[in-house]
């Protein structure tokens, strides 16, 4: 069963993901400087996201993120393509 | 740069064959110059000396990749002191412990970690100060102090300590080495030889993109290409996006990263053609570069006809054998001897399980003794006595030797998890896990994965309910570890598989779990 996303659920699942609070995470949060993921734990969190909202997501767009707003949006743009994105 | 030359040497080498104006580093959006840097070096170590530094002394850092951090290495170095380097996303808590079992007199941050910094340094009594890089202020530390260009020489052996560095070692407990100063001189020539060719006196010839960290090893392998004739182009970003946008914008010809962020490279969508057709080699080490990632490499960047792999521990100081794979065109090419690095005395052998030399051409343990490997593991006896025979370190890793400085490599050792080229001890982790109050047991395993060699799985096992859980796993594992070394996935079971008799985990049960996951979840994405 696919969660639905909105900003506020991803946040709170990112923050699980990442052992740490929502309001710790902004759009603007880098994903490497700031909260401290390599390369290859990007991935991880990418396919977090995936079995959450239950998407079709290429890796070549997770390597390409780099803050959490650009994680989001590929996971709004994903669920749109599904077909059953809620306004945030 | 002779074998067993000092570091000052070689440092002076570098400087006086380059005019002041030659571009030795590309950070971000600016070039800096070897005049640029040579003045930090001094006004670091005209610094650091007025602090109390030289030989002796312990200096530790945790920064981000940044020019400042070569700047302290070698104001350290030429000092006669020794580093403790450690990346910066450890938490602080470690990153004080570490301090102060290296007994630094110094510890160096950035000017945006400095107050969590002294915080923990006051909560644990440290006894070492604090400096921060990286503020306001025309002054390194904040102290307005006149360059000066007549610190040296300071009286230095080869056996003076320059280096500290921990080991994960064969049996995932971290070991403690000291590299001393010819440690260090035979490092920094052996990496070196990584390079396309070795031009001491150039610098601009060759560019080269970076994706290591600037800790023990990377600092080690970079400034070796540095010092070998090599620009090194570089941010703190490490994002494969700004690495290729980097390598574009400074006209890198080279790349050198991990192997598994090469996987990572290979991933992107597309990669701009005038990046793409600019690059003509690369350049790793941590880990083994595969012939599927070397020819997928190649179809990215079809102008690729050179590769190196350096390989090396921390008990060989990092890189002490090159294997430069003749260029093919296809999945052959990465195959190849690794020769023992030139310009340096280091031998190897292959022995058999009884220590005894194996004839060539059979696979044995390589054992290595030369001006790169480290003496002992600082304070232990007894892991001292078991990897140091003779004046030989013994590697833990397979090989097969092909004559008298050749051999290629069969295989590590089995015991560790190896994520992204670095080795993560399994019970390190779980120990942090288990400390976490509702958490009955769990356990971590390295799950095969083409990206990441293995990824981290921790399997948890709850007391009751599974609530706030994952969230209190990955809390206290980023703030205790390394980031490296926190858990890819967390996974909930009733209980762990055991086999029958003394109840041992079984660990193929675990890899089966996570090999069921991710085949369900590869069909969910292009079923």
């Amino acid at each position: 069963m696919a969660e639905t996303l909105t900003w506020k659920h991803f946040l709170e699942t990112l923050a699980t993901v990442l052992g740490t609070e929502p309001s710790e995470l902004k759009r603007e949060t880098h994903l490497y400087s700031d909260v401290g993921i390599d390369s290859l734990g990007i991935f991880s969190v990418g396919m977090r996201m995936i079995n959450t909202y239950k998407v079709h997501l290429p890796l070549a767009l997770v390597s390409g993120m780099k803050t959490v707003g650009d994680m989001f949006d590929a996971m709004e743009k994903a669920v749109a393509e599904k077909g059953d994105v809620e306004t945030v | 740069m002779e074998p067993t030359a000092d570091f000052n040497k070689l440092y002076n080498e570098w400087i006086t064959s380059r005019t002041d104006d030659t571009v030795v580093f590309c950070y971000n959006d600016v070039e800096i110059r070897v005049g640029e840097i040579n003045a930090l070096v001094n006004r670091y170590a005209d610094e650091l000396r007025q602090r109390g530094i030289g030989p002796g002394k312990g200096v530790g850092f945790a920064l981000p990749d940044c020019p400042e951090v070569f700047a302290l290495f070698f104001a350290v170095w030429r000092l006669g002191a020794y580093a403790v380097p450690l990346f910066p996303m450890i938490p602080d808590p470690m990153k004080v412990g570490v301090f102060s079992a290296a007994r630094v007199v110094l510890a160096i941050t950035a000017s945006a970690a400095l107050e969590s910094l002294a915080a923990e340094v006051r909560r644990q009594q440290a006894p070492f100060s604090l400096a921060a890089v990286g503020g306001e202020g025309a002054s390194a530390f904040g102290t307005a102090i006149p360059v000066n260009d007549e610190i040296l020489p300071v009286p230095v052996s080869s056996r003076m300590p320059a280096m500290v560095a921990a080991s994960s070692g064969t049996t995932g407990v971290p070991k403690i080495v000291m590299m001393d100063r010819g440690n260090i001189a035979s490092a920094l020539r052996c990496s070196a030889e990584m390079a396309p060719d070795y031009r001491p006196e150039s610098n601009g010839d060759w560019r080269s993109t970076l994706a290591f960290p600037l800790s023990t090893s990377g600092m080690l392998v970079c400034a070796g290409l540095l010092f070998g004739g090599v620009t090194l182009v570089f941010s703190e970003d490490l994002s494969p996006v700004t690495y290729l946008s980097l390598t574009g914008k400074w006209g890198a010809q080279l790349l050198s990263a991990p192997p598994s962020y090469f996987e990572t490279l290979c991933t992107l969508p597309g990669i701009d053609p005038c990046v793409a057709e600019k690059v003509t080699g690369i350049m790793t080490g941590m880990d083994f570069l595969s012939p599927s990632l070397l020819e997928r490499l190649g179809k990215r960047f079809p102008q690729l006809q050179f590769c190196s792999v350096g390989y090396g521990l921390v008990e060989t100081s990092t890189v002490f054998m090159v294997q430069k794979p003749e260029m093919k065109g296809d999945s052959t090419g990465v195959q190849g001897s690794f020769l023992i690095a030139g310009g340096v005395t280091n031998e190897i052998t292959v022995r058999d399980k009884n220590g005894a030399q194996a004839p060539d051409g059979t696979p044995g343990e390589l054992w290595v003794r030369g001006p790169s490997v480290v003496r002992e593991y600082a304070g232990n006896q007894e892991a001292t006595q078991q990897a140091f025979v003779d004046g030989w370190f013994r590697t833990g890793d397979v090989a097969v030797k092909n004559g008298t400085d050749a051999m290629e490599l069969l295989g590590r050792d089995k015991y560790l998890i190896k994520r992204g080229g670095k080795s993560v001890s399994p019970l390190m982790v779980q120990e942090k896990i288990t400390a976490i109050p509702g958490i009955r047991e769990c356990a971590v395993v390295g799950v095969p994965h083409p990206l990441y060699g293995q990824m981290i799985w921790a399997f948890v096992v709850p007391e009751t309910s599974t609530d706030g859980i994952e969230k209190a796993v990955m809390k206290q594992c980023r703030e205790t570890l390394p980031n490296y070394m926190v858990p890819d996935t967390v996974r909930f079971l009733q209980q762990l598989p055991r086999g029958r008799g003394a109840g041992k985990l079984d660990i193929e049960q675990l890899l089966r779990t996570a090999g069921e996951e991710l085949a369900a979840m590869e069909e969910d994405q292009h079923g």
